[in-house]
C-alpha cells in the first residue's frame, strides 16, 4: 500500500536548530509592519543591519507592502530581485521614443512622453531635464488631435517660448525615420541613454531622499538599459539580416520589451544601511542571526503547481511501478521545492526564526498557516503584543526578545562570508 | 463534559448521515441543518473519512477522487486545513477501520495530497478550473480572468457604448432612455442590460426566451390583454384585489375619468410592448458585443464560467459564437466521471441554477453525493441561489440532473452553538413566523422549521435580554434611532451594552465577551456609531463602504487632479470640491488664482495646509512615474506624499485611524487586483473606477480590522457563515416592503423576468384606482419615501405590497398579479429568514431593542419589530426579568429587560495608537545611503564627497580625482587613446612585465620582454583602436613607457623586491569586510603586486602611471587605497604578519610613497559617514 519512494518527498521536516517565534498579522500589509516594527526594535536593541534576513517565498506580492512598511519604521530595504526594468525611468524613455517614432501622427501626450520619462539633449544639457509642470502646461496648452512631429514642433512654436522645446522638437526631427536602419535605432537610443546617465541620473540624485532609493533604481536602471540599447540594436540588426522583421520602430519597441523581460537586471545594492529582503531560493548559502520568514500561510508556501502529469502517474513513478522504474520523479509533486526552500530558510538562521504570516485575504477570508510550520515547535505572539508592537509606544513581543542576547552581552561578530551574491 | 484532549465525534443526525454515506457505493444524501449544527464539521469530517478509506483499499490518490465544495469563501477555505486535521485526529485516534494501519508518514503523505486536491474549494473554483481547459476552445486566447469587476464594469460599459452608437438601434436605446430615465435611484437601461446578460446566462435562456418570459409578465399584468374598455380595468382590480374593491371604485369614476383610463391604459400597454421589444432588440446586439468584449479583454464573470462548463459539456453548442463540440470535450466531461467518485457540497442551499447546471455535468449515478444546506438560512436570492434546488434533493431525492435510487436524508436540529435560552428564545420568535404562510412560509420553496434543540449546559442568567426605550416616531428614522437630547434605540442598546460590560451580565468569568451588532440595512449606521461612541463605546464598522469614505475619496480627488495639474480648474477642483479641508486657506488660494506653485510661495498658509500642497506639488513633479508603475503603486506614493494614512491634520476624521488604514490598503489592493497586468496611468485609473465612485454599493466594503473595539458592526449578509459570543439585532423597526417590486423597474428572480411598463407615458395619474395609491400606474420618481408611511404600490399595472386580508375563501395575501407576487413573497419570506440567520449567530446572549409601545397599529408581518413584540410577549411595565411559555424549552424561558446596573461604570484601557494611524511615513528620515561595496581605489573620493561620486559609484563608472591634464613635454599626442587609455595601458604593460618573470639580468629598457609586455597591453586595452592608432601615437606611446616608465621601475627597490621575494602575486584580489559600529561595508579590491617576503613579511605595491608632475590630488587617494588593502590583508593573514604597503609611482613622476595611514582608516571614514546627517545627498 505504501511505499518509501511515494512517501519521501512527505516526511516531516527536520527541526530547526535554534528557536522559532509565530508572528502573525490580520492582513498582508498588517503583516509587513509587524515585520518592520521588528527591525526596528531589535535593530534599536543592537542587532546589526546584516544580522537580519528577510525571506519570502516569492517576494511578488510583499515587495509594496514590505517597502512602505519599512519606511513607515525608518528601515531601508533592498529586495534581492531582478530589477522591474520596464517600470523604470530610462526603460520608459527608450519606450516613449520608440512609440513616438513609429506611431508617425502622435498625440500631444505621446509626443512629450519622453521628456515626461526625463529625456535630455545629448550635449548642452545644463538646463535640463525639464520639471514635470513645465511640461504639464505645454501639454494642456496645446491642442488635441494627432499631428506628425513636424506638425507638431510648428504648432509648439505658437504655444511657448521654452527655446528647449524647439530644442527638443529639432533633435525629433533630426532622427525621424520611419525605417530605421540599426545604426538610425543605436543613433537615437545610445544618446538618449547616456544623456539621461549624465544629466538625468544626477538630478533624480538632487531630488532623492537621503537614502538614494530612487537614485540607486535609477542607476541600475541606467546600466541595464544601456546593455539593453547594445543588445536591441545588435539583435535588430540580426533580425532585420535574417528577414525576420522589417525596418520599423514598432520592431524595435518590440525587441525593447522581448529583452527587457527576458534579461536579468543587475543584483548588487549598494546601501550598507539597508536591511536585505530576498526570495527562500537564494537563502541556501546564507547564514544570519536572525532570519524573519514572511507569508508562511498554507495559500502561499508551499505554492500549488500545476502540472501536466497526472496526480495518479505521478504516484505511479514515485512509486517505481513497472516501466515507470525507470522515470525520475520530480520535486515539485511533492512541494518539494518550496519545502526545501522553508527548511534553508529556518536553517539560514543562528540564533532565532521569526515565522510571520496574515490570517485574512482582502475580502476578510481566512487563511491559514503554512503546513509546513505544522510541526515546529514555537511559540506565538499574541495579537495584543502584536498590536502593541506596531504602536507608538513599541515594545518587542516577549517571544521575539526572548530571542536576542541580554542586554549588555554583546552580539556575535559577523561571519566572515555571511553573503550570497 | 468533553475533554478537550479527546477527539471530536459525530453525534445524532451527523453521525447518521455519516455512516450511510461511508456505506454505500452510490447514492444521494443529504443534510438538512439547523444554524449551529456543525454542517461544515461533518462534511469535512465525512471527507477526511471518506479519503482514509479509499487509501486504506489502495487508492493511492484518494484526494483526486473526492470533491469537497462550499459556496463561501470563508467556509471553503477552510475545508483542505480541516480536512487534514481530521485526517491527523482520526489516525491518532484508530477512529474508523483500517486507521491503525496507517503510519505517521501516510499521514503526511495524505496531508500533503490533500493540498494539491483538485476539487476542494469554492463551487466557483472548481468550476473556474474546468474553465481554464475549455477557454482556448471558447476563443480566449488566454486564461481569462474571473471576477473582475472593474474590468467587467468596463466590458459592459462599452457594451452599452457599442450600442447605443449603432445606428441600427439608436431609436431603440433613445426609446429605453426615455421610458427608464436615471433618477438617481432607480436602474437604468445600462444597469437592466448588464444584468439581463448575467440573468440570461445564469437561467441559460436565449434573447428569444428571455423575451417570452418578460411578456409572461405582461401578460399577467394584462390578463386580458390589451384593455379594450373600463370593464377591462374593473376586472383586473376584481383579480389583483376584490370584487367589491372592483365594483366600488367602478361606481366612484366618472364616464369621463373612466374614458380618460381607458385611452391611458392603452397607451401604456402599447408603450410597454414597443419597450419590450426595444429592450429586447437591444439586449440581442448587446450580449453579441458581450460576447466579443469578455473575449478582447479576456475577463469573465463567475456565471459566465458555469454557463460556459454547463453549455458545453451539455453540447449546447455554439456557445458565443465558439465552434462545435469536439471529442476532446467528450473525453474531458468523461474524466471527471472516471475521477470523481464523491462530491460533497456544503451550504448547497446557496448554489444558482447554473452552477448546479454545470456541477450536474460531472456527476453520474455511480457516484456519492452528500449535499448539507439550510433552506431557512437561504438568504442570496438576489445573487440567484435557488434553495428550491436543495428542497428537492432533501424531499424527492432529486439532485443534479439525477433521479437517485439509493437516497438518505436526515435533519440536524441539534445546534452547539447557542445557549438553551437562546435556543428557546429562536424558537420563540421564529416557529410562528416559518409556520405563517404571511411571513416566513411565504417562500416559493417547501420548507418546515424544525427547531433548534441546545446542546450546551443551560446558564443560571438569562441569555435573551429586551433593551426597552420609548419610541414614540416612526421606526426606522433617525429620529427614533438617535433622537437630540432623548433615548432611542441606538442609545438604549448602547446604554445597555455598556453597562452589561461593566457589571459582567455581558461578559464571562474572565471579563471577556465579543459583541457584534447586526444591521439588515446600513441607513442607520452612522445615528448608531454616534450613539455608541457617546455612550464610551469603541466601534469598528465591518461594513462601510470603500469608495464612499473620505480618505479613500480624497486620494481619487488626486487622481483626477493629476490628469492636468497645471490647470487652475482642475486645481481649484481639488482644493475647494473635495474632502479635503482646505477652506481656510481660500482667500489665498483665490489671490494666487489657483497657481499651486504660487499658492505654496504663499506666507498666509498654515503649517497643514502647507505640507498638503507642498505634497502635491512633490506629486506633480513625479508625474512621470505615474505613467510606467502600476496604479496601485502610485496611489501608495500618493498616499505616503500626503501622509494620508497618519492624517496629521485631522482632515479625514470619519473613521478611526485603524479603519482609514484599513481603507487605504483595501484601495491599493482592489486596485492591485482590478489592474492585474494592465497598468493604468491617472486618467485611465480615474475611468475604470468611475462607476465605483458614482455608486459605492458596487464596489467593496473596507474590511473589517482586528482592534479591540467593544462593538462591531455588520450587516447580517457579512456576518453569515460566523458567530459572535453576543449578537445585538440593530434596527429592526425598518419595512419590509420598503425595497418591494413595486419599486424595482427590473426584476430577475428565478423564474420571474420583468421589464416595468415605461414611466414616461401619460396615465391619468389624477385618476384613483383604489385599493391603489399609484392609479393605473404612477412610478416613483427620484427614490423611495423612507419616512412616515409610504405607497406600497405604483398603481394596478405593477406589482404591490399590499394585503388582501378578506380575501373570499382564502388566507391573506399580497394584493396583485400572481406572477409578480411571488418575486414579492419570495423577498419578504427571504427577509424572515435573515432575522433568523441574525439571531441564530448568537453564542451566549442575544440583545433585542424594542420600544415600550409600538408605534401605530401592530404590523407583525410587515416588521421584525412588532414580530419581536408579540412573541417574546413583551409589553410596557416588564422590568429586570419575566419569564415566557416555551413549549420547547424544559421550562419557562426567562428574558431580562434592561437587566443591567445602571450604575456600573466600566474601566477603559488607552488602545496602543498604531504607528501607522498616527505619525506619517518620512523617507526623507531614513539614514543616509552608506556604500555597502567599496573598491579600495575610489573609497576616498566616494567617502570623501558622496554627494559628488555616487552617481558614478552607482553606475559603475571610474570617479576620477585628478584632471585628466597631462604634462606639457609628454611624447604622446593622445589623439586615438585619451590620458585615462594611455595610463591604463601602460599600468597593464608593467604588470605584464612582472608576470612573464623574466630574469633580471635578461633585461633592460628596450629588451624584448618589455617590448612584448607592451605590445600584449596594447591590445589589451584598445583592441577595437588598435589598428587606428596612428604610427607617430604608438611611437609616442613607446618611447614614454620605455624611456619614463621601465627604465625607473628596473631601478626601482620594487623591482628588486619582486626578484628577491618567495612568491609573487600580480593582481591579487583582496576582499574583506570593514566594520563599523552599525554598518559592515565590503571591500572588493585587486592589488598590483603582493610578495611574499618570506618569515612571516609581506609587501603590497600599487602601480601608477604619472601624466603629469602634479601628484597632490591623488595623494591621499593611494594612501587610503593601500590602506584598505593592509586593513584586508591583515585580517587575512592575522596579526602575526608583517605588512608593508607602498605606491610605486612611475611616468612623469617617480616617487614611492610608503602607506602612512593606519589600517583603520577606512573604517574610521566610513564611521565619519555614518554619523553625519548629510553624508549623501542633500534633500
Amino acid at each position: 500500500m505504501t511505499h518509501a519512494h511515494r512517501t519521501a518527498l512527505t516526511g516531516e521536516l527536520p527541526a530547526p536548530s535554534c528557536p522559532v517565534v509565530e508572528l502573525p498579522a490580520p492582513t498582508r500589509r498588517d503583516e509587513a509592519r509587524a515585520v518592520m516594527a521588528t527591525i526596528r526594535e531589535i535593530r534599536d536593541r543592537g542587532v546589526g543591519v546584516r544580522d537580519i534576513a528577510v525571506v519570502a517565498r516569492d517576494l511578488d506580492p510583499y515587495e509594496q507592502p514590505l517597502t512602505r512598511a519599512a519606511i513607515q519604521y525608518g528601515v531601508t530595504p533592498v529586495f534581492w530581485t531582478q530589477l522591474r526594468v520596464t517600470h523604470t525611468e530610462p526603460y520608459a524613455l527608450v519606450a516613449a521614443l520608440c512609440t513616438l517614432f513609429a506611431d508617425g501622427d502622435v498625440a500631444a501626450t505621446s509626443l512629450l512622453a519622453p521628456l515626461t520619462q526625463r529625456w535630455a539633449p545629448p550635449t548642452d544639457a545644463a538646463e535640463w531635464p525639464l520639471d514635470q509642470s513645465t511640461i504639464q502646461a505645454l501639454l494642456e496648452a496645446l491642442p488635441s488631435g494627432r499631428r506628425s512631429i513636424a506638425e507638431w514642433a510648428e504648432t509648439i512654436q505658437t504655444h511657448t517660448t521654452d527655446e528647449r522645446f524647439t530644442t527638443y522638437c529639432d533633435w525629433l526631427q533630426t532622427h525621424t525615420e520611419r525605417e530605421p536602419t540599426p545604426e538610425t535605432v543605436g543613433g537615437v537610443l545610445a544618446p538618449s541613454i547616456d544623456a539621461y546617465r549624465e544629466t538625468s541620473v544626477p538630478a533624480r540624485q538632487q531630488a532623492d531622499s537621503p537614502a538614494l532609493m530612487e537614485t540607486e533604481t535609477a542607476a541600475r536602471a541606467t546600466v541595464r538599459v544601456t546593455r539593453l540599447v547594445e543588445q536591441v540594436t545588435h539583435k535588430y540588426d540580426e533580425w532585420l539580416a535574417d528577414g525576420t522583421v522589417s525596418r520599423s520602430w514598432a520592431a524595435v519597441r518590440e525587441l525593447c520589451e522581448l529583452l527587457a523581460t527576458q534579461r536579468p537586471g543587475r543584483r548588487e545594492h549598494s546601501n550598507a544601511r539597508a536591511i536585505d529582503i530576498m526570495e527562500a531560493n537564494d537563502v541556501w548559502a546564507l547564514s544570519v542571526p536572525y532570519v524573519i520568514a514572511v507569508g508562511v500561510t498554507a495559500a502561499e508556501w508551499p505554492a500549488q503547481t500545476e502540472s501536466v502529469v497526472p496526480a495518479e502517474l505521478q504516484e505511479a513513478v514515485l512509486s517505481g511501478a513497472g516501466a515507470t522504474g525507470i522515470v525520475a520523479p520530480r520535486t515539485a509533486w511533492g512541494d518539494g521545492r518550496d519545502r526545501d526552500h522553508f527548511v534553508d530558510a529556518m536553517r539560514a538562521a543562528e540564533r532565532g526564526v521569526i515565522v510571520t504570516r496574515y490570517t485574512q485575504t482582502d475580502d476578510g477570508d481566512d487563511v491559514h498557516p503554512s503546513p509546513f510550520v505544522a510541526s515546529v515547535d514555537m511559540e506565538t505572539v499574541s495579537e495584543q503584543a502584536r498590536t502593541q508592537l506596531v504602536s507608538t509606544a513599541p515594545q518587542l513581543p516577549e517571544p521575539i526578545d526572548a530571542l536576542l542576547p541580554p542586554s549588555g552581552e554583546s552580539d556575535p561578530a559577523p561571519t566572515e562570508s555571511p553573503h550570497n551574491e | 463534559m468533553s475533554n478537550d484532549d479527546d477527539p471530536r465525534t459525530l453525534r445524532n443526525a451527523q453521525a447518521t448521515i455519516r455512516d450511510r454515506f461511508v456505506d454505500a457505493e452510490s447514492g444521494l444524501f443529504t443534510m438538512n441543518c439547523v444554524a449551529g449544527a456543525g454542517k461544515s464539521m461533518t462534511v469535512q469530517r465525512i471527507a477526511a473519512e471518506t479519503i482514509i478509506r479509499r487509501y486504506v483499499a489502495g487508492d493511492q490518490t484518494p484526494a483526486q477522487s473526492v470533491a469537497v465544495m462550499s459556496f463561501n469563501t470563508d467556509e471553503a477555505a477552510a475545508i483542505g486545513p480541516a480536512v487534514c486535521e481530521h485526517i491527523r485526529e482520526i489516525v491518532a485516534h484508530e477512529m474508523i477501520p483500517g486507521a491503525s494501519s496507517l503510519t505517521q508518514t501516510d499521514v503526511e503523505y495524505l496531508v500533503t495530497r490533500i493540498r494539491q486536491a483538485p476539487f476542494i474549494g469554492t463551487v466557483d473554483s472548481v468550476l473556474r478550473d474546468i474553465f481554464v481547459e475549455l477557454a482556448a476552445d471558447l476563443g480566449f486566447e488566454e486564461t481569462p480572468t474571473v471576477g473582475n469587476d472593474a474590468l467587467l464594469s468596463r466590458v459592459h460599459r462599452e457594451c452599452y457604448d457599442a450600442v447605443a452608437g449603432d445606428p441600427a438601434h439608436a431609436d431603440a436605446i433613445t426609446k429605453l432612455e426615455a421610458a427608464y430615465p436615471d433618477d438617481g435611484w432607480s436602474d437604468t437601461p445600462t444597469e437592466m442590460l448588464a444584468d439581463a446578460v448575467q440573468y440570461c446566462r445564469d437561467q441559460r435562456l436565449s434573447t428569444a426566451g428571455f423575451e417570452r418570459k418578460l411578456r409572461t409578465t405582461q401578460d399577467a399584468v394584462y390578463p386580458d390583454g390589451r384593455t379594450t374598455g373600463r370593464d377591462d380595468i374593473v376586472a383586473t382590480i376584481a383579480n389583483f384585489a376584490d370584487a367589491d374593491v372592483a365594483a366600488d371604485t367602478a361606481a366612484d369614476l366618472t364616464a369621463d375619468e373612466w374614458a380618460d383610463l381607458v385611452a391611458a391604459d392603452q397607451r401604456l400597454y402599447d408603450a410597454w410592448d414597443e419597450t419590450l421589444t426595444a429592450f429586447c432588440d437591444v439586449l440581442e446586439a448587446y450580449r453579441e458585443q458581450y460576447r466579443a468584449l469578455i473575449r478582447e479583454y479576456n475577463v469573465v464573470s463567475h456565471t459566465d464560467v458555469a454557463f460556459s462548463v454547463a453549455s458545453v459539456f451539455d453540447g449546447e453548442w455554439p456557445i458565443d459564437g465558439a465552434g462545435p463540440t469536439t471529442d476532446q470535450h467528450t473525453a474531458l466531461r468523461q474524466r471527471y466521471h472516471a475521477r470523481l467518485a464523491s462530491v460533497i457540497i456544503d451550504e448547497a442551499q446557496d448554489i444558482s441554477t447554473t452552477q448546479h447546471a454545470a456541477l450536474s455535468q460531472l456527476v453520474t449515478p455511480s457516484m456519492r453525493v452528500l449535499a448539507c444546506g439550510d433552506t431557512l438560512q437561504s438568504i442570496y436570492l438576489w445573487r440567484h441561489a435557488d434553495p428550491s434546488l436543495f428542497v428537492s434533493a432533501c424531499r424527492d431525492g432529486q439532485y443534479l440532473g439525477i433521479d437517485w435510487d439509493t437516497h438518505a436524508t436526515v435533519t440536524a436540529a441539534t445546534t452547539y452553538r447557542g445557549t438553551p435560552d437562546i435556543a428557546a428564545g429562536i424558537n420563540t420568535i421564529m416557529r410562528p413566523v416559518f409556520d405563517d404562510p404571511t411571513r416566513g412560509a411565504l417562500s416559493d420553496f417547501e420548507t418546515a422549521y424544525p427547531g433548534l434543540d441546545a446542546d450546551r449546559d443551560p446558564t443560571a442568567d438569562p441569555s435573551i435580554h429586551i433593551a426597552a426605550f420609548n419610541g414614540g416616531v416612526a421606526p426606522e428614522t433617525a429620529l427614533w434611532a438617535n433622537p437630540d437630547g432623548r433615548v432611542g434605540e441606538a442609545n438604549i442598546l448602547a446604554t445597555y451594552l455598556s453597562q452589561g460590560l461593566a457589571d459582567g451580565t455581558l461578559t464571562d468569568d474572565a471579563g471577556d465577551d465579543s459583541i457584534t451588532v447586526v444591521f439588515r440595512k446600513r441607513t442607520r449606521m452612522d445615528a448608531y456609531k454616534d450613539a455608541f461612541e457617546a455612550a464610551g463605546l469603541t466601534v469598528q464598522n465591518a461594513s462601510s463602504r470603500l469608495f464612499a469614505c473620505d480618505v479613500v475619496t480624497a486620494v481619487l480627488a488626486v487622481c483626477d487632479w493629476l490628469t492636468a495639474p497645471t490647470d487652475p480648474a482642475q486645481t481649484r477642483a481639488l482644493l475647494t470640491d473635495s474632502p479635503f479641508d482646505l477652506t481656510g486657506s481660500q482667500a489665498c488660494f483665490e489671490r494666487a488664482d489657483y497657481d499651486l506653485d504660487a499658492i505654496c510661495a504663499d506666507d498666509d498658509l498654515d503649517a497643514d495646509t502647507r505640507t498638503v500642497l507642498c505634497g502635491l506639488r512633490d506629486l506633480r513633479s513625479q508625474l512621470g512615474r505615474f505613467h510606467r508603475v502600476p496604479a496601485s503603486v502610485y496611489l501608495e506614493d500618493i498616499i505616503e506624499q500626503l501622509g494620508l494614512r497618519a492624517d496629521p491634520g485631522d482632515q479625514f476624521t470619519e473613521l478611526p485611524a485603524a479603519q482609514r488604514v484599513s481603507a487605504l490598503d483595501a484601495l491599493t489592493n482592489t486596485v492591485a487586483d482590478w489592474e492585474a497586468d494592465t497598468q493604468y496611468p491617472p486618467a485611465a485609473l480615474v475611468d475604470l473606477l468611475a462607476p465605483f465612485r458614482a455608486a459605492p454599493h458596487k464596489g467593496p466594503d473596507i474590511p473589517s480590522v482586528t482592534d479591540d473595539a467593544d462593538v462591531v458592526f455588520s450587516t447580517v449578509h457579512r456576518l453569515k457563515g460566523d458567530q459572535d459570543d453576543v449578537i445585538v439585532l440593530a434596527t429592526p423597526g425598518f419595512k419590509l416592503w420598503d425595497a418591494g417590486p413595486y419599486s424595482q423597474r427590473f426584476i430577475t428572480q428565478g423564474d420571474v423576468a420583468a421589464l416595468a411598463p415605461p414611466t414616461n407615458v401619460e396615465t391619468a395619474p389624477e385618476i384613483a384606482l383604489p385599493p391603489f395609491d399609484g392609479g393605473l400606474y404612477t412610478p416613483a420618481s427620484g427614490g423611495r419615501d423612507t419616512q412616515g408611511v409610504a405607497s406600497r404600490d405604483v398603481g394596478v399595472r405593477w406589482a404591490t405590497e399590499h394585503w388582501l386580508d378578506d380575501a373570499v375563501g382564502g388566507a391573506p395575501h399580497l394584493l396583485g398579479p400572481d406572477h409578480l407576487q411571488s418575486v414579492a413573497a419570495g423577498m419578504r419570506g427571504e427577509a424572515w429568514r435573515i432575522l433568523y440567520v441574525a439571531l441564530s449567530r448568537a453564542r451566549d446572549h442575544l440583545v433585542i431593542p424594542l420600544p415600550k409601545t409600538l408605534p401605530g397599529t401592530a404590523q407583525p408581518r410587515d416588521r421584525w419589530l412588532d414580530t419581536l413584540a408579540e412573541t417574546l410577549e413583551f409589553v410596557p411595565g416588564q422590568t429586570a426579568t419575566y419569564a415566557i411559555d416555551e413549549p420547547s424549552s424544559t421550562g419557562d424561558l426567562t428574558i431580562g429587560v434592561n437587566d443591567v446596573d445602571g450604575r456600573a461604570t466600566r474601566a477603559t484601557h488607552d488602545t496602543p495608537q498604531s504607528m501607522t494611524g498616527a505619525v506619517p511615513p518620512q523617507r526623507a528620515q531614513l539614514p543616509p545611503w552608506i556604500p555597502r561595496f567599496l573598491d579600495p581605489s575610489t573609497a576616498y573620493p566616494l567617502t570623501d564627497d558622496v554627494d559628488a561620486t555616487v552617481s558614478a559609484h552607482l553606475l559603475d563608472e571610474a570617479i576620477h580625482t585628478e584632471t585628466e591634464a597631462v604634462a606639457d613635454d609628454l611624447p604622446i599626442t593622445f589623439e586615438t587613446l585619451g590620458p585615462e587609455a594611455v595610463g591604463t595601458c601602460l599600468h597593464e604593460a608593467v604588470v605584464t612585465l612582472i608576470e612573464m618573470d623574466v630574469p633580471a639580468a635578461e633585461i633592460d629598457t628596450w629588451s624584448k620582454p618589455v617590448r612584448t609586455a607592451l605590445q600584449h597591453a596594447i591590445q589589451q586595452v584598445t583592441p577595437n583602436a588598435l589598428d587606428m592608432l596612428p604610427d607617430t601615437e604608438r611611437g609616442g606611446l613607446v618611447n614614454f613607457f620605455h624611456n619614463w616608465v621601465v627604465s625607473d621601475f628596473l631601478e626601482s627597490d620594487l623591482w628588486a623586491q619582486i626578484h628577491a621575494a618567495e612568491a609573487v602575486y600580480v593582481d591579487h584580489d583582496l576582499s574583506g569586510l570593514v566594520t563599523t559600529g552599525e554598518v559592515e561595508v565590503e571591500l572588493h579590491g585587486e592589488a598590483d603586486i603582493l610578495l611574499d617576503l618570506g618569515d612571516g613579511e609581506w609587501q603590497v605595491a600599487d602601480l601608477k602611471i604619472a601624466l603629469t608632475d602634479s601628484l597632490d590630488a591623488t595623494q591621499p587617494r593611494y594612501e587610503l587605497q593601500i590602506a584598505a588593502y593592509e586593513h584586508i590583508l591583515q585580517q587575512e593573514l592575522g596579526p602575526a604578519a608583517t605588512l608593508h604597503t607602498t605606491v610605486e609611482t612611475f611616468g612623469c613622476v617617480r616617487e614611492s610613497v610608503h602607506g602612512q595611514f593606519p589600517p583603520a582608516v577606512l573604517a574610521h571614514r566610513i564611521r565619519t559617514l555614518t554619523e553625519s546627517p548629510e553624508s549623501a545627498s542633500s534633500e
